[in-house]
């Protein structure tokens, strides 16, 4: 967000806009990804820095930094990680903040503590079929998460937004076994 | 050779206002330049007919270098003061060349900033000054080709090549004088050509095996948006890698084993390289090598060539798997494969590459031209050639960046296949009272540790506020811009003072060499600054006039109030009067003012654009709606 702050601060018109709003979708954790995919596109062909290759060099910078940010906006609309932290970010919530110190559920602990014994399991074996079922299994808990997720933030209320918030950690839990679970296919595959 | 009718009959331009671009591909072992003649889109041929430029620069005493053919001729007898595949060496460390050097006939010296100068009898000259030779003689035969002075070049680079890389290509154009609209991604470029020519919608993978680099690259390609998935690649991989084996191979077949000298190396390596392309044709070829003591004679087939070269290509299959995975997207999804590159030409790289996609890969176009074609066209869009709503390219950042932190470690900042352009920041703070400096090192590259990544320079940041530890904080951010080059900002952000930044780029050439360098091709330097530097000024002077005029024309009564016209108005007419002036300041002062007040403006009309665009789409949605 420090670059929004930047982009303020050259114009301060109408870019109150979120990322949402830039591409004109309605601020949900549910979009379309195939118009956000042509609306990317629309957007860049209007201000990408080759469309101003022989404007002055104020004009091009603009262009640069508004072809950044249109980037940075396709890119954390696409990721359904990302999205969920921005809507909470709408919200008033950063999640990256240091000073959390929120509930995490016992049973989720002990999920934790499980599929990180689990995926242990399937590195030392090397058992690609056992990969597969564990990424599958990520991949629905990751699901259920999201579902969870949506419930929260469209009902909104304090007590809504904490769960919320929850739901998101979770998600980020879920994202790292899955990049842990990716590097281990990694060398399954010898890349 | 394929040629690309790339106006409607009957809506060409005049010609008298086309402006005059070319498309360079500057190869490790060839290169080419392409451009817009009589309506089709071509490479140029030299006086002799030749389209491809051998990558070659041959230095003599006191006299101006030869280029291109007449040089390579002379490799063979004069190896050291003639300079073949340079690309190897730009953005490259003396550190890098212990390691290539061995394989390279040449002495180095050290430039001011660690970078490798070749030792000739023309005196020590540096890989960004051996490019830009190479770009003056492509750049003037485009002269030739097309009757006058060019108004710009995009020229290619491998997509995998460094941010180093890049700039040391950025700095030959520029020390050749050329005009850089843009620096393209060398399978981009393949796939523009290919793509404007087919019509094709879908996932095109570009395999691109020149003579000293391999790249492979996913795109998606939607109504003239061509979109960079993913992209891998070896920066340091190419067909003179194989010509290096197959020499080791001979050596080993003939017993030799003492050092060979600059001149037999040469001229094995030469020898091997006409083998190698013997066997794309040929089944199996007799072998015979007579260079001094040392001689052998046999025969080489096909399979055993496939043999020596099959653990190399291996590596490659390797980097197009990691792409495809990179990209997100499964095999089913490519709807076809492009050849790229010289090298491409081997059979059993197309046998490979076949393999891994499912799919016969496309060779239509002439793999060697194809890049200088696409550049061509993407040229003559950012000319303005062309209306603006046909073609774009969408990029990527090949590998990741990120900054050393404690114990020799890498923290990545931005990833590799992220859209460019791309901004991040991030803060920084102080770990002792007082502290008044910092120093930041920036790396590229995928490794964890700071070793095994590409040192791209260091930063040092001085006169931050004393005070203690952890209360500074400086924020740093980190711009890539749309040729992959990198830039950064930093500010001390509780005081907002802009700290002075100290730039070491750990291998390319400082600006005061380049400076040097350019005043030295100048033959009366002072007097030759000071009028370019007017020239400069009044030439940005009217860009800025015209381009406001014309925008004030299209829509200034929607977008700015009356009293906001007569503000910009009466700019213009300041900087107008002060260009009649000989001052070169006053006009810069003038523009800078002008600049300020039209940037609310140009903002505005960005927005509008935007609004436009998205407008646009939901008319065409609304209309294929009714169609259906």
């Amino acid at each position: 967000m420090r670059l929004w702050r930047e982009l303020q601060h050259i114009r301060p018109v109408d870019l109150q806009k979120n990322f949402f709003e830039l591409f004109n979708l309605p601020v949900s954790f549910q979009i379309d990804l195939d118009l956000l995919a042509e609306r990317y596109r629309a957007i860049q062909s209007s201000v990408h820095p080759d469309r101003y290759v022989n404007a002055d060099k104020r004009e091009l910078r603009l262009s640069l930094q508004y072809a950044t940010l249109a980037n940075e906006a396709a890119e954390t609309l696409r990721s359904p990680l990302k999205r969920a932290i921005y809507l909470l970010q709408l919200n008033g919530i950063d999640v990256a903040r240091e000073d959390y110190s929120g509930p995490m559920e016992d049973d989720f602990l002990l999920l934790q503590i499980g599929m990180r014994e689990e995926l242990q399991n399937v590195a030392e074996q090397e058992d690609p079929v056992a990969l597969r079922k564990f990424r599958a299994e990520v991949n629905e808990i990751t699901l259920s998460l999201e579902k969870d997720f949506v419930g929260r933030i469209e009902e909104k209320g304090e007590t809504n937004l904490i769960k919320a918030e929850t739901s998101v950690r979770k998600m980020q839990f879920m994202h790292k076994l899955k990049q842990e679970a990716d590097r281990i296919e990694e060398r399954f595959l010898d890349l | 050779m394929s040629l690309l009718q790339i106006t409607e009959p009957g809506q060409s331009v005049e010609p008298h206002l086309r402006k005059r671009a070319a498309g360079i591909d500057l190869g490790t072992t060839n290169s080419l330049v392409a451009g817009m003649r009589s309506g089709v889109m071509t490479t140029f041929a030299d006086e002799h007919g030749h389209h491809l430029m051998p990558s070659v620069v041959r230095y003599r005493p006191e006299q101006e270098p030869q280029v291109g053919l007449t040089a390579y001729q002379s490799a063979k007898t004069d190896p050291v003061n003639t300079i073949v595949s340079v690309k190897r060496l730009m953005g490259r460390g003396l550190q890098d060349i212990h390691r290539i050097g061995n394989r390279m006939p040449y002495e180095f010296v050290e430039g001011d900033s660690g970078m490798p100068y070749f030792r000739t009898v023309n005196g020590n000259i540096s890989p960004v000054a051996v490019s830009a030779e190479l770009l003056k003689t492509l750049a003037k035969r485009a002269e030739n080709s097309l009757a006058g002075e060019l108004d710009g070049v995009v020229i290619t680079v491998p997509a995998y090549f460094d941010d180093a890389q890049r700039q040391a290509t950025k700095d030959a154009a520029q020390l050749a004088g050329l005009t850089l609209l843009r620096l393209l991604n060398e399978p981009t470029a393949a796939a523009v050509a290919y793509g404007l020519e087919s019509d094709a919608e879908g996932v095109v993978a570009i395999y691109d095996l020149g003579g000293g680099t391999f790249d492979i690259s996913l795109l998606r390609l939607n109504r003239g948006v061509f979109e960079v998935l993913a992209t891998g690649g070896d920066s340091d991989f190419g067909g003179d890698d194989i010509d290096r084996t197959l020499a080791e191979w001979i050596l080993q077949q003939a017993g030799f084993e003492d050092d060979l000298s600059i001149a037999q190396l040469r001229s094995l390596l030469i020898y091997c390289k006409d083998l190698k392309e013997t066997l794309s044709a040929e089944e199996s070829t007799k072998v015979f090598v007579d260079l001094g003591d040392l001689r052998w004679s046999g025969t080489l087939c096909r399979s055993e060539l496939n043999e020596l070269m099959d653990p190399l290509l291996n590596d490659t299959i390797k980097a197009c798997r990691r792409t495809v995975r990179d990209a997100g997207i499964d095999y089913t999804a490519i709807t076809n494969v492009v050849m790229v590159g010289g090298s491409t030409r081997i059979p059993l790289v197309r046998q490979q590459v076949g393999n891994l996609f499912g799919k016969e890969p496309l060779t239509d176009i002439d793999p060697d031209r194809v890049v200088a074609i696409g550049a061509a066209i993407q040229a003559n869009v950012l000319v303005g050639n062309k209306s603006d709503d046909e073609m774009l390219l969408l990029d990527v950042l090949p590998l990741s960046l990120g900054i050393e932190t404690m114990g020799g470690l890498v923290e990545k900042i931005i990833y590799r296949n992220t859209a460019i352009p791309v901004a991040k920041a991030q803060e920084f703070t102080t770990y002792k009272d007082g502290q008044t400096a910092m120093l930041i090192h920036v790396l590229q590259g995928e490794r964890e540790l700071v070793k095994d990544c590409r040192s791209l320079a260091r930063f040092e940041f001085h006169g931050i506020p004393p005070m203690a530890a952890g209360a500074a904080h400086i924020r740093v951010t980190f711009q890539v811009d749309a040729d992959g080059l990198l830039s950064v900002t930093a500010m001390e952000t509780g005081s907002g003072i802009e700290t002075g930044v100290e730039v070491q780029p750990s291998y390319g050439l400082s600006e005061d060499e380049i400076v040097t360098m350019l005043q030295e091709s100048l033959t009366s330097a002072q007097e030759d600054a000071e009028a370019r530097a007017l020239n400069e000024s009044i030439v940005e002077a009217q860009r800025m006039i015209n381009a406001l005029t014309a925008a004030l024309a299209a829509d200034s009564r929607e977008l700015l109030s009356a009293q906001e016209i007569a503000v910009l108005n009466e700019g213009m007419g300041r900087l107008q009067s002060v260009m009649e002036g000989l001052d070169y300041q006053d006009i810069n002062d003038a523009v800078e003012l002008l600049g300020k007040a039209s940037e609310e403006y140009a903002a505005r009309r960005m927005d509008a654009g935007v609004r436009a665009a998205l407008a646009g789409l939901q008319i065409e949605d609304l209309e294929t709606g009714l169609e259906q």
